[in-house]
């Protein structure tokens, strides 16, 4: 992982966006199996593509090259993201190489794959391996979690525009005392209060 | 004759209908901000700015199941390079408070704050959504807008994010009109 560029999705998908309209992009993405951390980056992906495209998520665990191939071409000028690569075997990867020609398309191709699953890639798809080239990313989440500092500057601001200290605000809202303008929502929010929203 | 009692009544009936139509987003926080940012940066490149929107647009998961999506500071005192900056001079920053329920989120409440040029009247154009309805509906609407004046909140529908920040690009923003 640690000889791969991190990127977020929000990087990688203006890396991919640079290399403009019919670059037959397939492109491997290292990350967590987990399935919120795939629909995080579908929506990503989707919001920014063009109005045109579609992102579709395509689970492939038990399927054969040959089902994985019809469900790619059917459309296939929308974005793919194929998962489910894990624990597959030596076997399905070969055939998958094999097959590799039947999964060319005018759409993006992404393998979600975990660590592993790259591994077995690399070593049983070559040709797979070489249509992916150097467009391997490791997906690390989303950024833009705000940090303690900016947490803390926010706060500050809304004691500073209210004239209230957090101890205030709280009390007040716990004496239902405040009015309900969205400021204080944030407020209470930020300080961990949302029982008192 | 009408009396403000009557008009506190009817806002109140307003407030009821209007609570029904606000939305659920059908996804999770982190997912509903990467669209609200996936958004931004469309029209970032539609209108030819070059925001740093990884930046700029921030996120905090709460603890409660609550989530927010911050753009900008939580008051707009000053120009800086915090908001989104329009090439005609306006800005705009929000906030926007979510809490997780069955199917995705409830949104909590909201606060759009556009910013217009120097010079221009009105000043600002304001659009909140409010957690709850207020006491005083005829005073504090559950969906508002204040047109320039803070004391000032008109009624309007609970619209969502989306829907908010679709007026503001394509309707309020000088370059637009």
């Amino acid at each position: 992982m640690t000889n791969f560029k991190e990127l977020s999705g929000f990087e990688l998908l203006e890396r991919i966006e640079l290399r403009g309209e019919g670059a037959h992009s397939w492109i491997a993405i290292v990350a967590d199996p987990a399935p919120d951390a795939v629909d995080v980056f579908a929506t990503e992906l989707q919001s920014q593509s063009d109005e045109k495209t579609n992102v579709r998520i395509v689970p492939i665990e038990g399927l054969l090259p040959s089902d994985i191939r019809d469900k790619v071409q059917s459309p296939n000028n929308d974005a793919v993201i194929l998962l489910g690569f894990e624990g597959r075997s030596k076997e399905f990867w070969a055939g998958l190489d094999i097959n590799r020609s039947a999964l060319e398309r005018p759409g993006a191709l992404f393998f979600w794959v975990s660590p592993t699953a790259l591994s077995d890639l690399c070593l049983h798809a070559p040709n797979i391996k070489s249509y992916i080239g150097t467009t391997i990313f490791p997906f690390t989440g989303t950024k833009g979690a705000l940090t303690a500092e900016a947490r803390n500057e926010r706060l500050k601001a809304l004691a500073e525009k209210f004239k209230m200290t957090d101890a205030e605000i709280m009390k007040r809202a716990e004496e239902q005392k405040i009015e309900r303008e969205p400021e204080f929502v944030e407020w209470l929010l930020l300080l961990g209060r949302a029982d008192l929203v | 004759v009408s009396t403000v009692s009557d008009a506190r009544e009817l806002a109140r009936n307003l407030d009821t209908r209007l609570v029904t139509l606000a939305q659920v987003i059908n996804s999770s926080g982190i997912a509903f901000f990467v669209k609200i940012r996936g958004y931004l940066l469309k029209q970032d490149r539609r209108i030819g700015t070059k925001h740093d929107l990884e930046r700029v647009v921030r996120y905090d998961e709460g603890p409660d199941d609550t989530f927010q999506i911050f753009l900008g500071p939580p008051i707009d005192k000053e120009q800086g390079d915090s908001f989104f900056n329009f090439p005609s001079g306006a800005r705009l920053s929000f906030s926007i408070a979510l809490r997780k329920c069955i199917g995705g989120c409830e949104i909590l409440s909201y606060r759009f704050h556009f910013r217009f040029p120097d010079k221009h009247s009105p000043e600002f154009i304001r659009i909140d959504l409010l957690a709850k309805p207020d006491s005083d509906p005829l005073a504090e609407p559950l969906a508002h807008i204040h047109p320039g004046m803070h004391s000032v909140r008109l009624p309007c529908p609970p619209l969502t994010p989306i829907e908010v920040l679709d007026r503001v690009f394509f309707v309020l923003d000088p370059n637009t009109r």
